[in-house]
C-alpha cells in the first residue's frame, strides 16, 4: 500500500557564506557574564591547574576570580599600578609588577603554603587572626615600571621586563638576580617564557623587535622587527614560532630560519592588544581596541571567526579546552564567556533518571530474542502528517491552503505554502481555493503575496496567484477599504522589483561589457 | 605654550556664598575678585610668598546670613558650648575668612574682611607642602589640614595653636574633607582612608582611583543614615561616588555607588545636592577637565541598584569655552548660584516631574564660570536656558587679546561726515577717503569676525561637505570618522555592522566620491558585501544597487584586468540573472494591478459624495422587514470589525453574540426595532472604524513586522472561533471538489 505523499518542502538555500565546522566552534558560546571594575584591565592570565582560577590586574588591583562561579575570591589592593598578575605553572604562586620598579610574588592560597619552602614567611602569615596578604619575595633592582611578570618553566625563577629596557631573572629562593641584559633599546612592554624550556625567554619592545634570548649563554639569539611597537607576544610550544602583535598587524616568525616571516594577518582595524592560543595550540585568538576578537586557524592562518565585544579590548585569557573566554575592557569591564554544555551522552542519562523514564517500556526487542525462524512483521507507523497535508489527502483545497497559510506556517516556513500552492496548482483546484474567501483570509493571502513575492524562488508562483486573485474578485476591489488597501501595498511592492530589477538589468549590461573585455584582454 | 603652562597652575576658589573668587597667581599673589563684576576687590601678598608659594586656597565654610548680624560684645570663650559656639560663629562669620596652605607646611588665614592677615598657623604643624585644608562643618574652631608629610593636624583657629597631630599615611596625603556630621575624616593618597574623629583610628579604606585623589567632596545633605561623597583623581578619567553609613560604620560598601566618565582628567570638583518632594535625593555634578570642559552629572540616589555591573554615567551636559578663532579657552571654576547670586549647595525643588530635563528644572538659577587669564579673568554667569544642547559651545572674545583690541578702538580714526551731496573739488587727499559714503563703511563692518553669517561661521567649523578638499590643502587633519576610513576599516575587519550602516548611505556624490578614493585591493571584497545585501527586498536593495553601480563603473579598468574576475563575480551575475528572469511576468501583473487600483482610486474620490446617502437608504432598508438582507448583511458586518478592529475582541465577541441573538430573534419573532438599534449602531461603528483603519493601516506600514504577526495571530484564532459561519459557503465548494475528483 502506497502512503500518501507529503509536500515536499525545500530547503531554502542561503547564499552568501557557508559556516565552517570552526566558525561554528566558535560560536558556540553563552551570553556573557560581565563584572565590573574602575580601571582598564591590562593583563589577564589563566591559572593551568584545576580549578582554574583567573587572575586579572587592572589599574592598582589584582584580582582573583573562580572562572565557574564568576566571583572574585581574593583580591590585592596596592597603593601603586600593579601590572601583569601571572600564576605560576602550579598554580600556586603569583608574581606581579609594579609602577614603582619592583614585582613581587604572592601566594594563591592560605592553607597551601605550608607546602612551600619559605617556612619563616608563612608561620607569621598564619599568626594573624586576619592573615595580610603580605608578599614572599620583592624584587627591587629595576630602574623603571616593570611591567611584564612571568615565572620561568622550572618554577624556580622569575622573569621581568621593565621599562628601564632591561630584562631580569630573579631566583625565588635567593632573591637575587641571576642574568641581567639589557636587550632593548624601548619599554619592554611584553614577554614570554618558554614551556619546554626552561632557558628560553621572548621578549618584545616599543622600538619595534622582538628578541629571543638564551639565558643560558645571556645574549639574544634572535631579532626580529616588527614594524610597529610590539604590544603582546606569544611562544609556540615547540619553541620554533613565535606571534607577535603591534599596530593592527600580527606576525608570525619562524626561528629555525633565524625569524623568517611566515605570514602576516592585517585583520583589525585598530591596535592588537593581545593574543593568545586556544586549545591544543589550534587556533590563534587576538583581541584589539577596535572591539573585536579575531580567531585564526593555525593550520592555514585564515580567518574563521569574530566575535564582538562592547568596548576597546586590552587583555585576553582563554581557559583550558575553550572552556571559556575571559576578556578585559578598557572601561574596567571583565566578560566571561562560558562553552554552551551540550548534550552528551551522560547529560541526557541524567535527564531520564529525573523525568522516570523507564527502560524495559520500549525494550521489548532487546528483552525478546527471535528466533531464525520467526517471522517477522514490523509494526508500521503512521507517518506524522502536517496540517495542510492532512487537508490535502481529503481534497479539502481551500482548507488545505488556509493550513498554509496558518501564521506558524507562512512565517517559519513560506516555502511549504509554496508547495501547497505550487500543488493546488497541479490539481487544477486552485481556483477554487482562491474563490469565495473571506475578508480576512483574502487579507492574509495578500500579505503573504507582498512579502514573498520578491523571492526569486517564490516569484514564478505568487505571480500566477496574483493572476487568479484578481480574475476573481475584480468586482469586489473597491469595497473594503481594508483589501484595497492591501492590493495598493501590494502594487508599491511589484512597482519597487520592477524598478529594482531594472536597474539589475543595467548592471547584468555592464558585468557583461566587462567579462567580454577581459576575455578579450586575457587572450 | 606659556598661556597653557600658566593656566594649568592657577588656584581657584569660590568664596562660600558665592559673592568673591580668590585666585592664586603663579608669582603667590592672591587676588580676591567680585563674581559679579569681574572686578579686583583686593590683592593680598604674603611675607613669604616667593618662598614658599600657595598650594592650596579654602574658604571657611560659614554661611553669611544677612539677618542674624550679632554685635560680638562677647568675644570672650564661655564655659556653655553652645553660646561658644555661636559666639565662634559669629565671629568667624564676620571675618570672613580664606585659609591659604604654603609649600613650606604653614597655613595662613586670612581676613577678608579686615583685608589682612589674621593668623599663621606654623607650630609644630607640617613639615612639608599643605595638600588640603578642611574646615569643620559645626561652626567650631577647629581646622584639618593634610601635607606631603602624611601628617593630619587639627588646629585651633582662636589659639592659632594645634589641637591633635597624627601620621595618617607613609605616603603624601592629597586630599581631605569631614562628613558634614562632624564625626569621621576621609583623607586620600591613592587609596582614601575614613578615620573616626574622637578616637583618631582608622576605620575604612577604599579603592577607587589609580592615581592621587585631589579633591574629596561630600554632599551637603545625607539620607538617612547615608553620606554620600565624591572623589576625583589627577589624570583619572572617572569621577567616583562612595557612600559612608554614618550610624554603623563597619557596614559601609567597599565598592563605588557610581563613577562617572570624563574624556580627559579632572582639575575641578564641584558637587550640588537636588532635594525633590523632601524624599528623592540627587546630586549634580560639576566637573572640569584639564582641558578647560565643563561637564554637567547627574545621578539619582534612589534609583541605587545594588548591582556591581553599573556602566560609568556620562555627563548630560558638556560646556566648552571657544574664541571665535576656534581655538578652546580653559574653564578654571563654575559654581551654581540662585536668582540673588547666592552661591548654592542645595537645590529644593517641590512637585517636578521626573521627566523634566535637568535645564528646565534648574530654570530659576545661573551657572557661573571662571576663565580667562590670571592677569585678567572673566567671571560669567550663564542662565540654564542657554545650555539647551547636550554640548554646548560658547563662543566668547578671546581673553589673551583683548588688550589689543581694545588699543585699535582707542586708535580709531574718526572721520568727519560727509553727506553725498558735498563734492571734493581738491584732486588730492585733503580729506580722509572714507568719507566717500557712509554705507561703503556699514558694509565694512559687517565683515568683521563678531558679525560672520552662518555660512563663514559653518566654514570655519569645516562642516561644509563641499569645502573638504580645501581643507587639506590648508594643512588641517582630515576627519578620522569619514566614510571612505570607516568603509575600509569596516571591510578590513570584516565587521558587518559598521558596513551595514555605511552601505546605508543614498546620496550619490558621497557614494562616487568614497568608492572613487577607495582602494583597489578592496574593491572586489566591497562587491562581494554587496551581493550578500543585496538578495533581500526591494526596497533596501535599491540603495545597494547605486553603490555596486559606481563601483563598476568607476574601477572598471581594475575589474577588467582582475585575474579571477568570472569565479569571483560569477555568482552576482547569476543572483541577478535568477532574480530578473521573471521580469516580464511581473511586468504584466504590475500593469493589470495598475488598472484595476485605477478603478479603485476613481471610486475613492466618488466615495464621499455617496456617502452621506448611504445610511438614510440602509435605514429604510432595515425598516421594510427585509430579514434575508439583514441576514446576510449583519455577519459581515461583524467580520469587517474584526478584520479592522482585532485589538478590541470583547466588544467584537459582544457583536457577534448579539448578532446570533439577532437570528433567534427573527426565527421567533421580529423585534425589528431591536434590530434597527443595532443595525444603527453598527454601521456607525463600522464608519469610524473605516477612519481609524485607514490611519491604523498607515501606522503599521511603518511598524515591524513582528507587530504585524502578533495582530494576524489574534486574527487568526478569531477566524477558528468563527471557523464555521465564515467557511459555511466553501464548505460546499469543497464538496464539488471531492465529487469532481472521484469522478
Amino acid at each position: 500500500m502506497s502512503s500518501f505523499k507529503q509536500i515536499q518542502v525545500l530547503k531554502q538555500s542561503k547564499p552568501g557564506q557557508v559556516l565552517s565546522d570552526s566558525a561554528l566552534y566558535w560560536k558556540d558560546y553563552e551570553f556573557p557574564t560581565v563584572i565590573n571594575e574602575y580601571g582598564g584591565i591590562n593583563h589577564i592570565d589563566v591559572s593551568e591547574v584545576k580549578p582554574n582560577f583567573v587572575v586579572a590586574t587592572h589599574a592598582s588591583r589584582v584580582h582573583i576570580y573562580d572562572s565557574h562561579k564568576k566571583t572574585a575570591i581574593k583580591s590585592f589592593s596596592f597603593s601603586e599600578n600593579a601590572y601583569s598578575g601571572s600564576f605560576r605553572r602550579d598554580g600556586k604562586l603569583m608574581c606581579v609588577g609594579f609602577e614603582s620598579n619592583h614585582a613581587k610574588v604572592y601566594p594563591i592560597m592560605e592553607d597551601q603554603q605550608k607546602d612551600f619552602d619559605f617556612e619563616n614567611e608563612t608561620e607569621s602569615t598564619n599568626s594573624a587572626t586576619k592573615p595580610k596578604k603580605r608578599p614572599l619575595r620583592k624584587f627591587d633592582d629595576h630602574l623603571g615600571p616593570v611591567h611584564v611578570c612571568k615565572f620561568m618553566r622550572n618554577l624556580y625563577h622569575v622573569m621581568t621586563c621593565s621599562d628601564d629596557a632591561h630584562v631580569r631573572i630573579f631566583d625565588l629562593a635567593t632573591s637575587n638576580t641571576i642574568m641581567k641584559l639589557k636587550a632593548h633599546k624601548d619599554y619592554i612592554r611584553s614577554g614570554c617564557t618558554s614551556v619546554t624550556s626552561d632557558d628560553l625567554i621572548l621578549t618584545g619592545s616599543y622600538d619595534h623587535t622582538v628578541k629571543m634570548t638564551d639565558t643560558r649563554i645571556n645574549s639574544v639569539v634572535m631579532t626580529v622587527d616588527h614594524g610597529e611597537p610590539v604590544e603582546n607576544i606569544l611562544m609556540f610550544p615547540s619553541s620554533n614560532m613565535v606571534v607577535s602583535c603591534g599596530g593592527n598587524s600580527i606576525k608570525i616568525w619562524d626561528v629555525l630560519k633565524g625569524g623568517n616571516l611566515i605570514h602576516t594577518m592585517i585583520n583589525h582595524h585598530k591596535t592588537v592588544t593581545s593574543l593568545a592560543f586556544s586549545h591544543n595550540y589550534k587556533y590563534l585568538l587576538s583581541a584589539g581596541l577596535d572591539r573585536h576578537i579575531k580567531v585564526f586557524d593555525l593550520a592555514n592562518y585564515d580567518l574563521v571567526s569574530t566575535l564582538d565585544y562592547p568596548s576597546a579590548i586590552l587583555s585576553l585569557g582563554v581557559l583550558p579546552e575553550d572552556k571559556s573566554l575571559v576578556v578585559g575592557m578598557s572601561d574596567g569591564l571583565l566578560s566571561f564567556k562560558d562553552r554552551k554544555k551540550h548534550d552528551t551522552e551522560a547529560f541526557r542519562e541524567s535527564n531520564r533518571a529525573k523525568k522516570g523514564y523507564n527502560p524495559y517500556k520500549y525494550a521489548s526487542s532487546s528483552v525478546f530474542t527471535s528466533s531464525a525462524t520467526d517471522h517477522i512483521i514490523t509494526h508500521e507507523t503512521k507517518p506524522h502528517l502536517r496540517s495542510f497535508d492532512k487537508q490535502l489527502k481529503k481534497f479539502n483545497s481551500t482548507k488545505a491552503l488556509d493550513e498554509a497559510l496558518s501564521l506558524k506556517t507562512r512565517v517559519n516556513t513560506p516555502q511549504a505554502t509554496i508547495g501547497v500552492m505550487q500543488e493546488l496548482i497541479r490539481r487544477g483546484t486552485i481556483k477554487a481555493a482562491l474563490a469565495g474567501k473571506s475578508e480576512k483570509s483574502l487579507g492574509i493571502l495578500i500579505k503573504f503575496i507582498q512579502r514573498n513575492i520578491s523571492n526569486p524562488n517564490f516569484t514564478a508562483t505568487l505571480t500566477d496567484i496574483s493572476n487568479i486573485l484578481l480574475d476573481l474578485y475584480i468586482n469586489d476591489i473597491g469595497k473594503y477599504a481594508a483589501i484595497d488597501d492591501l492590493f495598493v501595498r501590494l502594487k508599491k511592492t511589484i512597482d519597487m522589483e520592477i524598478q529594482y530589477q531594472t536597474n539589475l538589468f543595467q548592471i547584468i549590461g555592464t558585468l557583461e561589457t566587462i567579462f567580454v573585455a577581459q576575455n578579450n584582454v586575457t587572450k | 605654550m606659556h598661556r597653557l603652562a600658566n593656566s594649568s597652575d592657577l588656584l581657584c576658589s569660590i568664596s562660600s556664598n558665592g559673592d568673591c573668587v580668590a585666585l592664586c597667581t603663579p608669582d603667590g599673589v592672591i587676588k580676591f575678585y567680585d563674581t559679579l563684576t569681574s572686578n579686583l576687590k583686593l590683592e593680598y601678598s604674603s611675607s613669604t610668598h616667593l618662598q614658599a608659594g600657595c598650594s592650596c586656597l579654602v574658604w571657611s565654610r560659614l554661611k553669611r546670613t544677612q539677618n542674624t548680624v550679632q554685635n560680638s560684645k562677647q568675644k570672650k570663650l564661655k564655659t556653655n558650648s553652645e553660646s561658644t559656639n555661636k559666639s565662634i560663629e559669629t565671629e568667624l562669620n564676620d571675618l570672613d575668612l580664606i585659609a591659604l596652605g604654603t609649600t613650606d607646611g604653614s597655613i595662613l588665614i586670612y581676613s577678608l574682611s579686615k583685608a589682612s592677615l589674621h593668623t599663621q598657623l606654623s607650630e609644630g604643624g607640617h613639615s612639608d607642602k599643605v595638600n588640603d585644608i578642611s574646615w569643620c562643618p559645626n561652626y567650631s574652631d577647629s581646622i584639618y589640614s593634610c601635607s606631603d608629610d602624611g601628617y593630619i593636624v587639627e588646629w585651633s583657629l582662636l589659639e592659632s595653636k594645634v589641637k591633635a597631630k597624627w601620621k595618617a599615611s607613609k605616603t603624601a596625603i592629597t586630599s581631605i574633607s569631614i562628613d558634614p556630621t562632624n564625626n569621621y575624616l576621609i583623607c586620600s593618597s591613592k587609596t582614601i582612608t575614613v578615620w573616626d574623629l574622637k578616637s583618631k583610628t582608622k576605620v575604612k579604606t577604599l579603592t577607587g582611583h589609580s592615581n592621587d585623589i585631589f579633591k574629596l567632596q561630600f554632599l551637603s545633605q545625607k539620607n538617612q543614615d547615608l553620606e554620600y561623597f565624591f572623589s576625583a583623581a589627577h589624570n583619572d578619567r572617572i569621577l567616583n561616588a562612595w557612600t559612608l553609613n554614618s550610624a554603623n560604620i563597619t557596614e559601609t560598601s567597599n565598592q563605588t555607588l557610581q563613577s562617572f566618565t570624563l574624556n580627559d582628567g579632572p582639575s575641578f570638583l564641584e558637587v550640588i545636592s537636588i532635594k525633590k518632594n523632601d524624599k528623592n535625593l540627587e546630586a549634580l555634578v560639576l566637573a572640569m577637565t584639564h582641558k578647560g570642559q565643563l561637564c554637567l552629572f547627574k545621578y539619582d540616589f534612589s534609583s541605587d541598584e545594588k548591582s556591581n555591573l553599573k556602566k560609568p554615567l556620562k555627563p548630560i551636559n558638556t560646556v566648552k569655552l571657544e574664541t571665535k578663532e576656534g581655538s578652546p579657552l580653559k574653564i578654571y571654576a563654575a559654581f551654581l548660584a540662585n536668582s540673588k547670586n547666592e552661591k548654592l549647595d542645595l537645590i529644593e525643588l517641590g512637585n517636578v516631574n521626573n521627566e523634566s530635563s535637568l535645564v528646565d528644572m534648574l530654570n530659576n538659577n545661573y551657572l557661573y564660570i571662571v576663565y580667562g587669564s590670571h592677569v585678567n579673568p572673566r567671571i560669567e554667569k550663564i542662565e540654564f536656558s542657554e545650555l539647551n544642547e547636550t554640548k554646548k559651545v560658547l563662543k566668547r572674545d578671546d581673553p589673551f587679546k583683548t588688550s589689543v583690541t581694545l588699543q585699535t578702538q582707542a586708535t580709531k580714526i574718526e572721520s568727519p561726515i560727509i553727506s553725498k551731496d558735498v563734492k571734493v573739488l581738491v584732486p588730492g587727499q585733503s580729506g580722509p577717503q572714507t568719507s566717500i559714503g557712509l554705507g561703503n563703511q556699514q558694509k565694512r563692518k559687517s565683515t568683521e569676525p563678531s558679525q560672520m553669517t552662518l555660512e563663514e561661521r559653518l566654514n570655519v567649523m569645516g562642516l561644509d561637505e563641499t569645502n573638504g578638499e580645501a581643507y587639506y590643502k590648508n594643512g588641517q587633519v582630515p576627519k578620522t570618522d569619514n566614510l571612505l576610513v570607516l568603509l575600509v576599516q569596516g571591510l578590513q575587519s570584516n565587521d558587518s555592522k559598521m558596513l551595514n550602516h555605511i552601505l546605508q548611505h543614498k546620496n550619490d556624490k558621497v557614494i562616487a566620491k568614497t568608492v572613487r578614493m577607495l582602494p583597489t585591493n578592496y574593491v572586489v571584497q566591497l562587491i562581494k558585501e554587496l551581493n550578500k545585501r543585496l538578495q533581500g527586498h526591494a526596497q533596501s536593495g535599491l540603495g545597494l544597487i547605486k553603490w555596486l553601480k559606481s563601483v563598476l563603473m568607476i574601477h572598471t579598468s581594475y575589474l577588467m584586468s582582475y585575474p579571477d574576475l568570472i569565479e569571483s563575480l560569477g555568482s552576482v551575475y547569476e543572483m541577478m540573472n535568477a532574480r530578473t528572469k521573471l521580469f516580464p511576468q511581473l511586468s504584466k501583473l504590475q500593469g493589470k494591478l495598475q488598472l484595476v487600483m485605477s478603478q479603485v482610486t476613481s471610486q475613492a474620490e466618488d466615495l464621499p459624495s455617496g456617502n452621506d446617502k448611504e445610511p438614510l437608504l440602509y435605514y429604510q432598508d432595515s425598516t421594510s422587514e427585509d430579514e434575508q438582507i439583514e441576514d446576510e448583511l449583519i455577519p459581515s458586518h461583524s467580520e469587517f470589525d474584526e478584520y479592522v478592529f482585532s485589538d478590541e475582541e470583547d466588544e467584537e465577541e459582544s457583536i457577534h453574540d448579539d448578532d446570533d441573538d439577532q437570528d433567534e430573534n427573527m426565527a421567533d419573532d421580529g423585534d425589528s426595532k431591536k434590530i434597527l438599534k443595532k443595525e444603527v449602531v453598527s454601521f456607525k461603528k463600522k464608519k469610524e472604524l473605516s477612519k481609524s483603519s485607514l490611519l491604523k493601516k498607515n501606522k503599521k506600514d511603518e511598524s515591524e513586522d513582528d507587530d504585524d504577526e502578533d495582530e494576524e495571530d489574534d486574527e487568526d484564532e478569531d477566524a477558528a472561533e468563527n471557523g464555521e459561519n465564515n467557511f459555511g459557503m466553501e464548505d460546499d465548494d469543497d464538496e464539488d471538489d471531492d465529487d469532481e475528483d472521484d469522478e
